[in-house]
């Protein structure tokens, strides 16, 4: 469980809330999609290729275009985000086929409301750097993954020069500040850390450079087999 | 309506007991903290700041053992 949150991070939670309530309208016009979250989706939906559907959970949803291009692929969804008028957003998109496979709830990503082993895969894209706590939300996230689950989660890619550059400078400029972009080394830590295996980096270039991490989680043997069992 | 599919792997986020739907309410089953999250516009608002305590019980936000 999370330490008690300092009034810092109260804060900057409150501070991402009210900034996505604001944005929830206007949100998939912004000019981010296009250079951002788009390519961001298109590499992280590439990983889902080799899978069979089952059910994911999105984390940080938003207003539900990762979660529809999964539902598009055969997935049931659950979108999770803090936002409620995201994830109103997210409901809205009621028009295709795929909206009987979307199903969302307001959530903290720090304390999921999700039973143990719920899901097959547990997706995040571009919400990982508005956590306070990024190693207590990706134990959560290992927690409701069923063994062999995967968990795979897309970021600013801040390591080099140019990274530093987008992220440090332009990204926490758009978002007002209180974001942390991990760098690709810390980002494998924290799943490694909270028992993932088989972790996995890939990065690409849009605009922005942008870094996916894959972690798998053993199966009940391999996890008592294990020197570090868990 | 919340979804048979969301209902079945709710959890409480502050003890991860089961919750049990009662009209527009989600109600932790574990008799040790029995927060009630509200149910607005059929989705699940799943936050511990927004649940309200059980009756009979002002002080004190709930959150007994962790059941997993």
């Amino acid at each position: 469980m999370p330490a008690k949150p300092s009034r810092r991070e109260r804060r900057f939670k409150r501070k991402a809330h009210s900034q996505f309530s604001a944005w929830a309208e206007t949100y998939d016009r912004h000019w981010l999609n296009r250079f951002l979250f788009e390519p961001s989706h298109t590499l992280l939906l590439r990983e889902f290729e080799a899978l069979t559907p089952g059910r994911a959970l999105d984390v940080g949803c938003g207003t539900g275009a990762l979660a529809w291009r999964l539902a598009a692929g055969g997935w049931e969804v659950i979108g999770l985000d803090l936002c409620e008028p995201m994830v109103q957003q997210a409901r809205g998109k009621s028009a295709s086929p795929a909206a009987g496979r979307i199903l969302v709830t307001v959530g903290d990503s720090e304390r999921l409301p999700f039973a143990r082993g719920s899901f097959d895969a547990v997706t995040c894209a571009n919400s990982f750097h508005h956590y306070p706590h990024q190693a207590v939300v990706v134990r959560e996230m290992f927690r409701v993954l069923r063994p062999g689950g995967r968990l795979l989660l897309v970021d600013g890619w801040p390591d080099q020069f140019m990274g530093r550059i987008m992220f440090d400078w332009i990204i926490t400029r758009v978002e007002g500040g209180s974001v942390w972009h991990r760098e690709s080394r810390h980002v494998r830590a924290m799943f490694e850390e909270a028992g993932f295996r088989q972790v996995k980096q890939r990065r690409t270039y849009s605009f922005f450079p942008i870094l996916l991490t894959r972690g798998v989680v053993p199966s009940e043997e391999a996890r008592h087999a294990g020197r570090g069992a868990r | 309506m919340i979804d048979k599919r969301l209902l079945d792997i709710l959890v409480c986020p502050a003890c991860r007991t089961p919750v049990r739907l009662e009209g527009e309410r989600l109600i932790c089953q574990n008799p040790e903290c029995g927060l009630r999250y509200p149910v607005r516009d059929d989705i699940p608002v799943m936050l511990i700041q927004e649940a309200e305590k059980p009756p009979g019980k002002a002080e004190g936000r709930g959150a007994g053992g962790e059941a997993r």
